[in-house]
């Protein structure tokens, strides 16, 4: 293994584990994430309702009579953001390219996020035998697999290649 | 320089994904054996009085006390919630260039090993954090509060993001083409430089 794939690899965990201290560190997380989420929860009951469900929303929490669920950390797309976060600070490029990156994939990201919340609270209330399916396997391996093609494309376009040809 | 395109690999992926998917449910009891047994000699190894032993029940593994009695609420692991990030590595490998190079199919299972031990990891930290937390398992005082937040964190950091950064990590550890180029490169063949007699 070369000493740059190294380099970036021990970057990569270390950002990841940093940047999960953060968020995860209550006054942060209270602040930032969970208002977040609410956010997240908010536009997805706006969706739910459009498409004719009769959510109510509470915080984090989408409710119908048929089903309730609660947004909780590991399901707001923050996961797949800080996976993203950390893929593209470990890679050579500008500073500029990897704050584009990092907004432009986040963006993304969340707007599949949104079909994630959508999608699991219609499988909830009418599947619910294949919820926790989809739930725990189907969207995660969807999420972080987004979050990895959005790195992949990004550093195609972005690569610093005399900065690789010298460390590599 | 020339570029894959893009959509072969994205159907492998998709087959990756549908056999992983398979695999990772369909095995899901037999493996979770294998984890508990890696798991249960080192969760009993940092136990004053070992005592805790670790049962499959259906997807789920109970952590059962011996020194507690019967009747105490035994909580239950669901170990799949560790686990799913083998189809995400699947999904990873079989994208690949070339799926069932000698280089893929060698690297392959040494992949699943160290995930193996990452599951085993995930496991034990879910235990000590239930052990650390729950009064009714007796065990509370024998926890530091730097052992009880650094369980939490271990397993808060693994079910939401660690687990599955453990797969993308073991995939650029071992895969065949070094992601650091930016591309991947395909190379077409040189021609050999002709020896001239002088």
């Amino acid at each position: 293994m070369k000493r740059a794939q190294r380099f970036f690899l021990l970057k990569f965990f270390a950002i990841l584990i940093g940047g999960f201290l953060i968020i995860s560190f209550g006054p942060i997380e209270r602040a930032v994430v969970v208002p977040f989420t609410s956010v997240l929860a908010a536009l997805s009951g706006s969706i739910l309702r459009a498409i004719g469900e009769p959510v109510v929303i509470s915080g984090t929490r989408i409710a119908s009579p048929q089903f309730a669920v609660e947004i909780l950390n590991g399901c707001n797309g923050v996961e797949a953001m800080l996976i993203l976060v950390a893929s593209i600070f470990s890679f050579p490029a500008s500073l500029a390219a990897r704050v584009g990156g990092v907004l432009a994939g986040s963006v993304a990201i969340q707007l599949l996020n949104l079909v994630r919340i959508v999608s699991l609270f219609l499988l909830g209330a009418y599947h619910r035998n294949i919820f926790d399916l989809f739930h725990s396997a189907v969207w995660q391996v969807i999420i972080i697999l987004a979050s990895l093609g959005i790195f992949l494309f990004w550093s195609l376009k972005f690569a610093k290649r005399s900065d690789l040809a010298t460390s590599a | 320089m020339r570029r894959d395109p893009i959509w072969p690999r994205a159907l492998k992926g998709l087959a990756g994904f549908a056999i992983g998917f398979a695999l990772w449910w369909g095995a899901t009891p037999q493996y979770n054996e294998l984890v508990r047994r890696g798991a249960e000699p080192i969760v009993r190894l940092f136990e004053v009085t070992p005592a805790t032993t670790l049962r499959l029940k259906g997807r789920e593994v109970l952590i059962v006390k011996a020194d507690l009695p019967r009747g105490t609420k035994r909580p239950g692991i669901p170990l799949y919630d560790l686990t799913f990030n083998v189809v995400l590595l699947m999904v990873l490998f079989a994208a690949d260039r070339a799926t069932f190079s000698n280089r893929n199919v060698v690297v392959f299972p040494l992949a699943l090993l160290l995930l193996y031990c990452g599951h085993v990891f995930g496991l034990i930290a879910w235990i000590n954090h239930i052990l650390a937390t729950d009064v009714a398992q007796g065990r509370v005082a024998e926890f530091s509060a730097f052992s009880r937040a650094f369980w939490y964190k271990a397993i808060y950091f693994y079910r939401t993001v660690g687990g599955l950064a453990l797969a993308v990590g073991i995939w650029w550890l071992l895969r065949p083409q070094p992601l650091l180029g930016g591309t991947e490169e395909v190379s077409t063949p040189q021609p050999r430089p002709r020896r001239t007699k002088r």
